[in-house]
C-alpha cells in the first residue's frame, strides 16, 4: 500500500540536507571540476529528489544534470544576494554551501522541494484523510449497528418480558420470566419475578382464607344441625305421647321452624359455594321430559299432603338442555318449596314444558296469591337468590309474572348451536 | 317372628339414644355403635345400616365404603349433617340411600322400609287391599276369594319392583329401565301393555283401578 510505503521510507529531514551538503562541501576542499562533477552525481543518487549545481571561483554555473529554471551563466555578487534572498524560507528548501574552507572555490547549491523535507504526517495528508474519513465511517457505522443490536437486544427482552406477563398459569398469575443478566432489564425481570411470587403468596393466603370460611360455614352447618335433628327426635316422641291440642299445634309449629331453620342453613351454604364458584358443575345433555317426571315424582307426595292438584303437561317427544341435573333438581326443588310454603292456598301446582322456534320453557305455576312483599317472601329470598345464580350460570332465563290469582314461572332455555 | 338387624353407628349419644329406642318400638334388632372402628365384625348380622358421616376416627365416607365391599347386599343408608352436594354425590356412590339432618324420624323409619324391601331383605307378608302377598314364598293371594292370581315372569318381577318400591312414584323410564333393564325409549307402549294386563289380573276392577294407581303424566305407584 501506498501509506505504508511512505511510512517506510528513512526520513531525510532539512537539518540531514543542510549538514550533509556542508560536510560534504567541506570534502570538496581543492577539488578540481572533474571531481566536483562526479561528486554531485554521487549525491544525486543519493538523494534523486534534489535539484544540485555548483558555481565554481570565477562565477560560472555548472550543471552537471538538467535544471528545471534558468540560471545566469555568471553570477553576480547581486544575483548572489537575491537568489539567497529568494530561496530564504522558501520552497524549494535550499542550502548553498562554499566549497573548501577559504569561500574562495565557489559554492555548491541543493535544492529540494519542500514536499521532500516535510514530516512524515505531513506527507501522508491525502491518505491521512481518507484514513480520517475511513475511520470515522466504522465508528459511524459501529455506533449505528452497536445500537440497532443494543435495541433490538432491547426489544427481544422485553417482548420475552411482555409475553411472560401474557401467560399465566391455571390460577390466572403470569409465570417467573428466566433472568441471566443483572442489568437494568435483569433487574426489571427480578423485580416482576419477586412481584409474581407475592402474588402467588397473596393467591394462597386467599385461598387459605376461602377454605377456612368455607370450613367454618361447613362445621357451623354441622354443629347446627345436630342439635336440630335431637330437636326434632323430641318433637316426634311427644307427638306421639297423649298431649293436647295446643301441645300438638305448638309441636308443628316448632317443627315447621326446625324444617325452615335447616333450609336456610343449607341455602346459605349453597350460597355461599356458589358465589364463589365453589358449588361442583358437571355439564350433560339433559332429557327434560324424562328429569321433570322424575322430579315432580319426588314431590308429588308432598303436595298430596298439602293437599294440591297436580297439573302435568309435558311434551311427547324428549326435549333437551344442556346443564347439570344437581343444578336443575336444586332449582326446581327450591321453585316447589316455595309454592307449597306461599300459594299451598292455591290448591295447585302445574307444570308445562313447550318447545318454541329454537327455544324451550319450563313454566312452572300456581293459584295461589301471587308473591307477596313481606317478611314471608323475604324468608326465602336467599332460595330464590340461588335459583337466581344458578339460571344465570347455566345461561338459561327466567321471569315471573304474579298476581293475585297466581304465579307464573318461567325459565326458557335457547338452543345452543 | 324375624326381626330385621339395624347397625347403626352414631357418634351423638343424644341422637343415637333416641333413634335406638325408635327403631326398637318398631320391632327392629339393633346394634349401636358410637364409632365405625368395629362395624365390620357387625356387618355379617345386619340387615341394613344406618352410618353417621361425621364420625371420630375413620369418616363415615371410608367406613361406609368398607362395610359395602365386605356385604354387598347389606343396605347402607347415610345419615348426614352435611349437605354439600359432592358430599352427596361422593356418599351416593356406595351408599343406597342419604338422609341429611335434621330429619324426621318417621322419615328415616320409612326409607330404612323402602331400603330393606328393595333388597329383598324383608320377608314379611303384605296385605293389599284385597291381596295377601307372602313376599317369602312369592304367592299372591286374593283374600276375597281366597285363590292364588298366577302372574307371568314379566308380571310379576313388575310387581315385585312396585313392592320393592310401596308408597313411591315411579315414572315410566323407571319401571321399564328396572325389570327390561334396557333404556327406555320415549313413546313405547310395552310397559302400557304389560300394566294393563297386570291390572286385569290383580284389580277388582281393571277400569277403575285400586292396587296400581296411575299419577297422571308422571307414572305409577302402589301404595299401602
Amino acid at each position: 500500500m501506498r501509506i505504508q510505503g511512505l511510512l517506510n521510507e528513512e526520513y531525510k529531514g532539512k537539518s540531514y540536507y543542510e549538514q550533509m551538503w556542508n560536510e560534504e562541501a567541506q570534502k570538496l576542499e581543492g577539488a578540481n571540476e572533474e571531481t566536483i562533477n562526479k561528486k554531485l552525481k554521487l549525491l544525486k543518487k543519493k538523494c534523486p529528489e534534489a535539484s544540485m549545481f555548483w558555481v565554481n571561483a570565477a562565477g560560472q554555473t555548472k550543471l552537471p544534470f538538467p535544471y528545471n529554471e534558468s540560471l545566469p551563466k555568471k553570477w553576480s555578487s547581486s544575483y548572489t544576494a537575491e537568489f539567497i534572498k529568494s530561496r530564504y524560507g522558501n520552497d524549494p528548501y535550499t542550502v548553498l554551501a562554499f566549497i573548501g574552507a577559504d569561500k574562495k572555490q565557489g559554492f555548491m547549491v541543493i535544492e529540494v522541494p519542500e514536499k521532500a523535507v516535510e514530516l512524515p504526517i505531513q506527507k501522508l495528508d491525502p491518505a491521512y484523510y481518507n484514513i480520517y474519513l475511513g475511520f470515522v465511517f466504522i465508528i459511524v457505522l459501529s455506533f449505528i449497528v452497536l445500537s440497532l443490536f443494543f435495541f433490538v437486544q432491547i426489544r427481544k427482552r422485553l417482548r420475552a418480558l411482555q409475553t411472560a406477563m401474557n401467560n399465566k398459569d391455571e390460577q390466572g398469575i403470569p409465570l417467573p420470566v428466566v433472568s441471566g443478566s443483572t442489568d437494568e432489564i435483569g433487574q426489571l425481570e427480578q423485580s416482576f419475578n419477586q412481584m409474581v411470587k407475592q402474588l402467588h403468596e397473596s393467591r394462597n393466603r386467599e385461598q387459605q382464607e376461602e377454605q377456612l370460611r368455607q370450613d367454618l360455614i361447613m362445621s357451623l352447618s354441622h354443629d347446627l344441625r345436630t342439635p336440630l335433628t335431637t330437636v326434632r327426635t323430641h318433637i316426634y316422641q311427644l307427638k306421639n305421647e297423649e298431649v293436647t291440642l295446643n301441645v300438638q299445634q305448638a309441636l308443628e309449629v316448632i317443627d315447621t321452624k326446625v324444617e325452615f331453620v335447616s333450609s336456610l342453613i343449607d341455602n346459605l351454604f349453597s350460597y355461599t359455594l356458589l358465589l364463589n364458584g365453589k358449588y361442583p358443575y358437571r355439564e350433560e345433555e339433559i332429557d327434560m321430559v324424562r328429569f321433570l317426571r322424575k322430579s315432580i315424582a319426588q314431590w308429588y307426595p308432598l303436595f298430596e299432603e298439602a293437599n294440591m292438584e297436580v297439573g302435568i303437561q309435558l311434551s311427547s317427544q324428549s326435549i333437551y338442555w344442556y346443564g347439570d341435573v344437581q343444578w336443575l333438581e336444586r332449582i326446581i326443588d327450591n321453585l316447589c318449596q316455595n309454592v307449597i310454603r306461599h300459594a299451598k292456598e292455591g290448591r295447585f301446582i302445574g307444570f308445562r314444558l313447550v318447545q318454541n322456534n329454537g327455544s324451550s320453557s319450563l313454566i312452572i305455576f300456581d293459584k295461589g296469591s301471587g308473591f307477596k312483599k313481606n317478611s314471608e317472601t323475604k324468608q326465602n329470598g336467599v332460595g330464590l337468590a340461588i335459583v337466581d345464580a344458578m339460571i344465570k350460570e347455566m345461561e338459561l332465563t327466567w321471569s315471573i309474572h304474579s298476581t293475585k290469582n297466581g304465579t307464573d314461572i318461567q325459565i326458557t332455555y335457547e338452543a345452543r348451536d | 317372628m324375624y326381626r330385621n338387624h339395624v347397625l347403626y353407628i352414631e357418634d351423638n349419644e343424644e341422637i343415637g339414644l333416641m333413634i335406638q329406642k325408635e327403631l326398637k318400638k318398631q320391632n327392629y334388632e339393633v346394634t349401636w355403635l358410637q364409632s365405625g372402628d368395629s362395624a365390620s365384625q357387625f356387618i355379617k348380622q345386619a340387615d341394613i345400616v344406618i352410618l353417621d358421616v361425621m364420625l371420630p376416627g375413620l369418616d363415615g365416607f371410608t367406613g361406609g365404603k368398607k362395610l359395602k365391599k365386605l356385604a354387598p347386599d347389606v343396605p347402607v343408608l347415610m345419615l348426614s349433617a352435611r349437605t354439600a352436594l359432592e358430599d352427596k354425590i361422593m356418599g351416593l356412590e356406595f351408599a343406597d340411600d342419604y338422609v341429611t339432618k335434621p330429619f324426621h324420624p318417621e322419615e328415616l323409619l320409612a326409607r330404612l322400609e323402602v331400603l330393606l324391601r328393595r333388597f329383598s331383605r324383608k320377608k314379611e307378608e303384605l296385605i293389599l287391599k284385597h291381596l295377601h302377598i307372602s313376599m317369602r314364598d312369592y304367592r299372591v293371594m286374593n283374600r276375597e276369594t281366597s285363590e292364588e292370581i298366577s302372574l307371568t315372569g314379566k308380571q310379576f318381577h313388575i310387581f315385585t319392583y312396585f313392592l320393592q318400591h310401596l308408597n313411591q312414584i315411579l315414572t315410566k323410564e323407571q319401571i321399564y329401565e328396572g325389570v327390561w333393564k334396557e333404556r327406555y325409549i320415549e313413546g313405547d307402549k310395552t310397559l302400557m301393555v304389560h300394566i294393563r294386563y297386570l291390572r286385569e289380573k290383580l284389580e277388582k276392577n281393571a277400569a277403575k283401578p285400586e292396587i296400581i294407581e296411575t299419577i297422571r303424566g308422571i307414572g305409577y305407584r302402589i301404595k299401602q
